[in-house]
């Protein structure tokens, strides 16, 4: 390829660029080759005028897409209120008018939670009462029993005997019902103190 | 050569080429040519992207009947080149580290 057919390859692929980038670029390859000593040598080292306007192209383009970020960042604009002030007035008016029906709402849900404590409560009651009144009845048979045995051991040794051996049955189980009771209000206790705090932490995220 | 040079390094070696004194682009071109095996059709782009980013200006001389158009190193294109300089110590003791191990660890394998 000679001097002039690589200039005028090179001249017609970098058509498309700014002048004064044209310019530069042939007035570049035009002094290679004034400087070189063969002008085919310096053709066959340049290699092919297509190779060269392709990287020439692309380092243009990458400026191109570069020189926007050379400008100055935008100063931050203040973010958007979410919703404008017509929406808040709109809220607040609805919850005025709705109050009575809001209120309602707001009772019966009340209501029926007290409702239902109520009925826990009732249903503890009733399993735990029995346990206990068993528990004092058991004692308190014990009790009976060991003294009527103590007052039958001189005159009728084996009715006292058994006597004391009915007791003794009836106190076993009053204490084991005993147990049973404590552990039962102990239960209790720990069933109403979640529900109650249950409660406040719903109150708290209401609030 | 078997490794060559990536672009950032070519803007080093130009930058570096200028360092020594003002120079024309075929000298340039020769010179890295010959020195690190870079294409002649690859200089140009870069010499003109250098002078975009004010690394380096031009001026033209006389010479026979013609003008030669020279390239000079900017105070910002030696402050570019000095960050270069460092940052390629620091990446050549990386890559002299990491053959360093395995010349090691080659050592070891053979006792």
């Amino acid at each position: 390829m000679t001097r002039t057919e690589f200039m005028a390859a090179l001249r017609s692929r970098l058509s498309h660029l700014p002048a004064e980038e044209q310019d530069a670029a042939l007035r570049y390859y035009e002094e290679y080759f004034d400087e070189a000593d063969s002008e085919e040598e310096a053709a066959r080292q340049l290699g092919s005028p297509a190779d060269i306007a392709a990287r020439i192209l692309g380092e243009n383009a990458q400026q191109q897409t570069a020189q926007p970020q050379m400008v100055p960042p935008q100063p931050a604009q203040p973010p958007k209120p979410k919703h404008s002030p017509w929406f808040w007035v709109g809220i607040t008016a609805l919850c005025i008018f709705a109050s009575p029906f809001l209120l309602g709402l707001a009772g019966a849900a009340l209501g029926l939670l007290i409702g239902a404590a109520a009925v826990v409560l009732a249903l503890v009651v009733a399993v735990i009462c029995p346990f206990l009144m068993l528990s004092v009845t058991m004692l308190a048979t014990f009790v009976l029993c060991l003294y009527l045995a103590a007052g039958a051991l001189g005159v009728f040794t084996p009715g006292a005997v058994l006597l004391a051996g009915i007791g003794l049955l009836c106190g076993a189980l009053g204490v084991l019902s005993g147990i049973f009771t404590g552990y039962l209000c102990y239960w209790t206790g720990l069933l109403f103190g979640k529900l109650f705090r249950s409660c406040g932490r719903r109150k708290g995220a209401k609030a | 050569m078997l490794l060559t040079v990536n672009a950032t390094l070519l803007d080093a070696c130009v930058l570096a080429t200028l360092e020594k004194g003002d120079t024309y682009g075929y000298r340039i071109t020769q010179e890295l040519a010959a020195g690190i095996g870079a294409s002649e059709s690859s200089l140009y782009p870069v010499l003109r992207r250098l002078q975009k980013d004010g690394r380096l200006t031009t001026y033209d001389v006389a010479i026979s009947g013609r003008n030669r158009r020279y390239y000079r190193l900017t105070p910002q294109g030696k402050q570019a080149l000095d960050a270069y300089r460092a940052e390629w110590i620091e990446y050549k003791r990386r890559i002299d580290e990491i053959f360093a191990q395995a010349t090691e660890e080659e050592n070891h394998d053979a006792h």
